[in-house]
């Protein structure tokens, strides 16, 4: 009996329990799928705010990237414009230039605002348009390296010039010593010497010119890209020899004018002496 | 008020070394504008005409150590880069 009463509560518990489990169950699912929405478009709303904030970062890279490009650009404008020797056809060309470069970067800035503005069809035109700052355009790796080169190159050839517009004068203070009886021997082959060196600095400083006068970026292209390279670097050594043999003949000059002034002190010590 | 004077030192402070950052960024490779002149030596024969044609030349040199720094800047700046 007692039995009985005992398992008619636990069936009309486990019934209860089960109806009430049932009952519940749409609330709780509804509760689960409300929770698991929230939880998705919370999700994307922080994946957007991600994708967002990591736009305007690169957009923020790009600008101040571009900014710098043409910030140097525009100093070796500046040194370009200042170039005395180079023929105007050189000159101009590498004006033209630097000007397309800098008009380029300009429109890039604006291309690569418009991405970070969602102007763009995907992000992935912002990130060709970024690559294209280092590719397409090789400001640092082919226009500055250019420009520098050609302003160093003008430089040196006029400094080769000025150094043989010097030579005559030499050549006549070193004839003048010779007539009143100096023995000028070593004065002769130092001034032979600086003739020689500035005649090679101006052919080196030249060479150096003409091998980066009409290099282009290469877009991608890697025979363009060793080609430039090489043609930098030679450059650049045409440079440094052509620097050598301007020192060398700066130094044969200083040489010559010493040896003129010490001739100069002997004749009047000798004229003082014979004639006192 | 010394908080704003702070914030006025901070402010400036921070206004130079952005600007000597951009500096740095934006002329590295082509520091140093001075032109070539166009007669760096005369004719003249005298020893002060001499002497001021050597210190003219001295100059220009310098500056050739200015401008083949700045293609050795400029080169090492590429190769590192790539850009």
């Amino acid at each position: 009996m007692n039995y009985k009463k005992i398992n008619a509560a636990v069936i009309s518990a486990i019934v209860g329990i089960t109806l009430l489990s049932v009952s519940a169950m749409p609330a709780f699912a509804q509760g689960t799928a409300s929770t698991s929405a929230t939880n998705l478009r919370m999700r994307a709303q922080k994946n957007a705010a991600n994708t967002v904030a990591r736009v305007t970062q690169t957009v923020n890279r790009a600008i101040t990237e571009i900014t710098n490009r043409v910030n140097a650009l525009t100093s070796l404008e500046t040194r370009v414009n200042a170039i005395q020797k180079l023929s105007s056809g050189e000159k101009n060309s590498l004006s033209s230039q630097i000007q397309t470069q800098i008009t380029t970067m300009k429109n890039l800035q604006a291309q690569i605002t418009a991405d970070g503005n969602g102007n763009s069809t995907s992000t992935s035109s912002l990130k060709t348009d970024m690559q294209s700052i280092t590719k397409a355009y090789r400001i640092y790796a082919l226009i500055i390296p250019q420009g520098t080169i050609a302003a160093a190159g003008d430089r040196a050839t006029a400094i080769a010039s000025a150094i043989t517009t010097l030579s005559g004068s030499l050549q006549t203070r070193i004839t003048q010593a010779q007539a009143a009886g100096a023995t000028m021997t070593s004065s002769i082959s130092a001034l032979a010497d600086l003739k020689a060196k500035a005649a090679d600095a101006d052919a080196q400083a030249q060479a150096a010119i003409d091998k980066v006068a009409s290099l282009v970026p290469d877009n991608g292209n890697a025979t363009v890209l060793q080609a430039n390279n090489a043609a930098l670097k030679a450059a650049r050594t045409d440079i440094q020899t052509a620097q050598k043999d301007l020192v060398t003949a700066r130094q044969d000059a200083q040489s010559i004018i010493q040896a003129i002034k010490a001739a100069e002190k002997t004749q009047a010590a000798t004229s003082t002496a014979s004639n006192p | 008020m010394a908080i704003v004077v702070i914030g006025i030192v901070w402010w400036m402070i921070k206004n130079s070394q952005n600007t000597s950052q951009s500096n740095i960024n934006g002329t590295a490779a082509t520091a140093n504008e001075s032109s070539t002149e166009n007669t760096i030596v005369s004719t003249g024969t005298s020893d002060n005409d001499l002497d001021q044609d050597m210190n003219n030349i001295s100059a220009q040199l310098n500056g050739l150590s200015s401008d083949t720094a700045n293609v050795d800047a400029s080169m090492a700046s590429s190769s590192q880069s790539g850009q």
